[in-house]
């Protein structure tokens, strides 16, 4: 069990997606890179309002070959997609408390990018989101959402 | 080998666009700041296209002759990336945004404040106006994603839109989207979530003033994106033309040529490739692409010859049907704003920058689409009346007001065709104003002078608007997103090298969104390894 946001967290995060049989027979064939930004909030312990956390995700195929915490927002030079949303919506979705298509949907996750790449491999996006959604073991040391 | 370029137009440019028309003269801008040089040639006296006011009726009176509701402000790109409020582009966002006057004296109102939306829909139907808030909710949540999808991007077929909404479950994480959205039309959504007449009348009106013909099958899929804007729409302060010479500013600012009364003549092919264009005074060089603004039919019919197109294209640009419904339009010098009957239910109603004057129900609008069929101009106009001087008294002298009247009609009158209407337009002109004067209290002593103008003169003036369609290629699904203007076309290249569509003829469609222009650059861009500097993330 990781603590959320640490890179533990993240390395049982793309365990997880490289070890997806499903996600391995759907992955799309492009490079792609993809920014998330998790805005700090008046509720989450875990990141304060007026504070950010930033993270880079590659995926070759259905290899992660990179997932990283970044120190600024990443400039945008190269980059697949951007999603931003606030600390407790992301903390939500790890806990399985918000079901992120629904985020997206209702723009609570707001996606900058080329939506013909996520609907032409919407079956890949499904998967990964819900890996993310509550499969990894989480430790929630300042308390776990509904806060 | 083709000819040295006519010295007016040196050696020639990197690219040439056809056609000074928002998209056109986008495209260029952006093609600039890219670092290649630029030319947009024009046929007429100005930049523009549809972006053109005028003092029609009187000195300093301002009308909007074609584009008249911007209401992609805030969501287009193009605005921040061209720095057009930079140039002096300024709108106005009528807290009114529009409205309806029904015969029984009764009125209802969209704001751009929901409460006040609800409150005035609720006086016809609590139900409708509580469903009406959670679609706008749902609406306004994915409006980003929708705009970035179906409008900012070379299209995707409704095919691979469909399999992502299923893939995703959508349908049982929405009220109101469905696969079976792509087989209904926007009266059948209406009647499945709407109960009330007049709720349903109004709604339908803002998408058939949209282009979105109520009754068209398949048009509903199109619709959440639709009602997202319906209370986005601005109007550009001075006339819509300013929107045009802020373009032109920027494309001289960075050193690009618009050359207005230089009707293109011509595309030159040579070994498939498009190198340049001829026109009235000899050959202009292009030495990386053309672009042409102008509508596919003239692109590949008049400008290519013959033995250029390919017999499949020229087969599929043959099949490409334009809008059987135009617009006659009326023009006013006011000397004051009109007053409707209606307020005395709804005072709301005399703020409403754009009213719905007839339509109560569905069937109205079957009935006057019907009629538009048949060459029949409907026989009492039902308006769509625009005043323009609630939210920029500069379009007028102080105290006095311009109006705009629309109805839609058809471009050619049975029996007589479309130069009927030379004869009959004033008559008809009388009855629309006729229509409006039944629905104020106060229009007898307002009306200082009108300026008629038919589809065959919108068609005139805008060579473009083919048959009178201002959306240039009809609103309908088998000639929207990856079959628009043919399935062959759709991605802004063509079958000759160097030569892209940038115009309304391409996905999404006409109106002031600058998506064409935005989106045939991001091809160009691909074809030519530019820099995306406008596409950060």
């Amino acid at each position: 069990m990781s603590a959320i946001y640490s890179q533990a967290w993240y390395d049982d995060l793309k365990r997880l997606i490289e070890g997806s049989a499903e996600f391995a027979a759907r992955a799309p064939k492009e490079r792609i890179a993809m920014a998330l930004e998790v805005v700090g909030d008046a509720s989450s312990p875990y990141v304060p309002a007026g504070q950010e956390r930033h993270y880079l995700i590659v995926l070759d195929g259905a290899k992660v070959t990179t997932l990283d915490r970044l120190p600024a927002r990443h400039d945008g030079r190269d980059l697949g997609f951007r999603f931003t949303a606030p600390a407790t919506v992301w903390e939500s979705i790890a806990a399985g408390l918000l079901d992120p298509i629904t985020a997206g949907l209702r723009g609570t996750i707001r996606v900058r990018g080329d939506m013909r790449f996520l609907m032409k491999n919407a079956d890949a996006v499904k998967i990964l989101v819900d890996l993310y959604a509550a499969q990894v073991e989480t430790d929630w040391p300042s308390g776990k959402p509904p806060y | 080998m083709a000819p040295e370029s006519v010295s007016m137009f040196g050696e020639g440019f990197d690219a040439i666009v056809i056609g000074a028309g928002h998209n056109g003269m986008a495209l260029a801008a952006y093609l600039l700041k890219c670092g290649l040089t630029v030319a947009v040639l024009e046929r007429r006296t100005e930049e523009g296209g549809g972006l053109c006011t005028e003092e029609l009726t009187e000195p300093n009176f301002l009308h909007n002759l074609h584009s008249n509701y911007h209401s992609l402000v805030g969501l287009s790109p193009v605005y921040d990336d061209l720095g057009l409020y930079d140039e002096g582009v300024e709108y106005a966002l009528p807290e009114v945004q529009m409205g309806s006057v029904f015969s029984d004296g009764t009125a209802l109102t969209i704001h751009t404040d929901m409460a006040a939306t609800h409150a005035s829909l609720a006086r016809f139907s609590k139900k409708d106006a509580d469903t009406w808030l959670r679609l706008w909710d749902e609406v306004r949540g994915y409006l980003d994603l929708l705009v970035q999808t179906m409008m900012f991007a070379p299209p995707i077929s409704v095919d691979d839109i469909t399999r992502a909404l299923v893939a995703w479950g959508v349908e049982e994480r929405s009220e109101f989207l469905s696969i079976r959205l792509r087989k209904m039309s926007v009266a059948e959504f209406l009647d499945k979530h709407f109960e009330h007449d007049r709720v349903k009348a109004m709604l339908a009106f803002h998408a058939a003033i949209c282009a979105y013909q109520p009754h068209v099958r398949g048009l509903a899929v199109s619709y959440p994106l639709l009602l997202g804007k319906i209370a986005n729409w601005h109007l550009c302060r001075g006339g819509s033309h300013k929107l045009a010479h802020a373009l032109l500013r920027v494309i001289v600012r960075a050193g690009g040529r618009v050359f207005p009364q230089v009707p293109v003549e011509e595309i030159v092919v040579e070994d498939g490739r498009a190198v340049g264009v001829r026109v009235p005074d000899g050959f202009v060089r292009a030495r990386r692409l053309v672009a042409s603004s102008v509508d596919v039919s003239q692109t590949f019919e008049r400008l290519l010859r013959p033995e250029h197109v390919q017999p499949a294209t020229r087969a599929a640009v043959a099949r490409v049907r334009y809008q059987d419904a135009s617009l006659f339009n009326v023009h006013l010098a006011l000397d004051g704003l009109p007053r409707y009957r209606a307020a005395a239910f709804d005072p709301a109603i005399d703020r409403a920058w754009i009213v719905n004057v007839g339509y109560e129900s569905l069937a109205d609008f079957a009935e006057d689409f019907d009629a538009i069929r048949a060459g029949r101009a409907p026989e009492v106009p039902r308006l769509n009346a625009a005043v323009n001087s609630l939210y920029d008294p500069t379009d007028a002298p102080e105290g006095k007001a311009t109006g705009l009247l629309r109805v839609f009609a058809p471009y050619a009158l049975a029996g007589g065709g479309a130069e009927a209407w030379d004869a009959d337009k004033a008559r008809y002109a009388e009855a629309c104003v006729a229509r409006w004067r039944a629905a104020c209290t106060n229009l007898d002593g307002l009306v200082r002078r009108t300026a008629a103008e038919s589809p065959l003169d919108l068609e005139r003036r805008m060579v473009n608007y083919r048959f009178g369609d201002w959306m240039v290629g009809r609103i309908h699904p088998d000639s929207l997103l990856d079959h628009r203007p043919t399935d062959d076309l759709a991605q802004y290249r063509t079958p000759i090298r160097g030569l892209y569509m940038c115009g309304a003829s391409q996905h999404p469609h006409g109106y002031v969104t600058f998506a064409p222009g935005y989106n045939c650059l991001d091809v160009i861009a691909d074809d030519l390894g530019l820099e995306k500097w406008w596409r950060r993330i």
